[in-house]
């Protein structure tokens, strides 16, 4: 696939088009079927009051996933494959472990939303999971990286429906404007039941799978180091728009908040907007509720798989098929099928699921950062033109700070349930 | 430089590049600050692990 050019301008545009996916594809995946229910709730229980955590979201999003990129061009490995040469074999085990264990979380609370969504829109589960699992499946086996990712973009792209939704909501806009700029805590100040949320808006905005994804499928795609400035921008725009549509829940969870509606889920939200709004509101949100799932089960599957073929030292691309990396779809394919019969078993505990994975997600991201950190100071594997600035280093351990504090107050919630306000 | 002629190739299809694999490396060296802050990490993990799950254990109760 070559392309020729006289102008200058229209090669950098076609070069970023070439290099656009892993970073749109990492960001926007992450808001997926915990982020819908997690944005939704907040913007349910607390109007635009937390648009503001938002918009402090999206320069952490930009430098953490912006490293994992650089890591991955300059290397041409995957995070996990980089721990294990880097830190040893029970570093990069624990690392794997943890991963692994958290995805499958993950993924079964993904197929919980497809199953929830499609109930309301008429479909029985036992014909939805099996469905949306075989779909997913053959996304992914056809040994085609370019059609996975031209797919997944549109999917992707798809998500400005959230737009649509938030603004035939009708917010306060000078409201969403001003809780955007302006960090505050909302009325009734700093609850258990907020810190809880502001966790678990975090731990779903920045998830220890979006790290080995982004890595992996970077390498992948074989990014040059003259595409290093391109991948960046691809991680800037899907940061941005991920944001963006992670508002626009907030805005669609608003509705529930202006007219005093008690929250359960967003399928149960999409029931209620159906009387003030009609059946195409109702049908859009439960879609994009499915949408949003899709998205994050073969982008969490494939990090699943991407990691322990590296480790395992097995073939692991897109590029070649079934029948040439058996190894490598098995874990692909196992992970959804796991997740998927999970969610068949009448009475799993779905909802406990949800929010353990949340949380969770938040309490294991320092760790998986400071490996991230510590690799992008690490002069000797990248070279010095490439290892992080004071700059960057100084917003990192800003960042792992916080989110350590933020664990912390957490744990002190769950040990001394009165230590916060209800 | 009008005439100046760009070629762009697709990364999947390029000639691959000479990657910093970190093949000929051995361990990271950590300084015991570095190793001290994985191991409260670690330990962090575990812990607070431990909390989630016992917190989800007593919501299931209230379920």
């Amino acid at each position: 696939m070559t392309y020729k050019t006289n102008s200058k301008f229209l090669a950098s545009i076609i070069t970023f088009l070439m290099v656009l996916g892993p970073g749109l594809i990492v960001c926007e995946a992450d808001n997926d079927a915990g982020a819908v229910s997690s944005y939704i709730q907040a913007g349910a229980q607390y109007g635009t009051h937390l648009l503001w955590l938002l918009v402090l979201l999206l320069p952490v999003t930009y430098f953490i996933q912006e490293m994992v990129a650089r890591l991955g061009v300059i290397t041409g490995k995957g995070y996990a494959a980089i721990i294990y040469k880097r830190f040893g074999k029970a570093w990069g085990t624990l690392s794997l472990v943890e991963l692994l264990s958290l995805n499958f979380l993950t993924l079964t609370t993904e197929f919980a939303a497809i199953s929830l969504a499609c109930t309301k829109l008429g479909i029985n589960p036992f014909i939805s999971i099996p469905l949306s699992a075989f779909g997913l499946i053959y996304l992914v086996v056809s040994g085609n990286y370019l059609k996975w990712e031209r797919i997944v973009i549109t999917l992707c792209l798809l998500d400005v429906a959230w737009l649509i939704m938030a603004f035939v909501s009708g917010p306060n806009w000078l409201h969403v404007a001003q809780h955007s700029v302006i960090p505050h805590a909302p009325q009734g100040g700093l609850t258990g039941n907020l810190l809880f949320l502001i966790i678990a808006v975090v731990g779903t905005t920045i998830a220890p799978w979006q790290l080995f994804f982004q890595q992996s499928c970077v390498a992948d795609k074989k990014l040059r180091f003259a595409d290093l400035k391109y991948a960046r921008l691809d991680t800037l725009f899907g940061s941005i728009f991920t944001i963006i549509v992670a508002g626009a829940m907030m805005l669609v969870g608003n509705i529930a908040y202006q007219h005093h509606w008690a929250f359960t889920d967003p399928a149960q939200l999409a029931m209620d907007v159906l009387k003030i709004y009609g059946p195409w509101m109702k049908n859009l949100l439960l879609i994009m509720m499915i949408n949003a799932a899709v998205l994050g089960t073969t982008a969490i599957s494939l990090s699943s798989a991407w990691a322990f073929g590296e480790v395992k030292g097995w073939h692991h691309s897109l590029h070649k098929g079934i029948k040439e990396e058996p190894k490598f779809y098995a874990i692909y394919v196992s992970c959804i099928l796991c997740a998927a019969g999970l969610v068949l078993i009448p009475h799993a505990p779905l909802e406990l699921i949800i929010v353990g994975v949340q949380v969770l997600s938040g309490i294991m991201l320092p760790s998986a950062l400071v490996f991230l950190q510590l690799l992008l100071n690490d002069e000797e594997l990248i070279g010095k033109e490439f290892v992080n600035k004071t700059w960057n280093n100084v917003v990192n351990w800003t960042i792992i700070i916080v989110l350590f504090v933020l664990s912390i107050l957490l744990g002190l919630q769950v040990v001394l349930p009165n230590l916060f306000p209800k | 430089m009008s005439n100046m002629q760009f070629n762009i190739i697709h990364p999947l299809y390029d000639a691959p590049e000479e990657k910093r694999t970190g093949d000929n490396l051995g361990l990271m060296n950590l300084s015991w600050k570095q190793k001290l802050i994985m191991k409260v990490l670690l330990s962090h993990v575990f812990i607070m692990s431990g909390l989630v799950a016992y917190h989800v254990y007593t919501l299931s109760i209230h379920h």
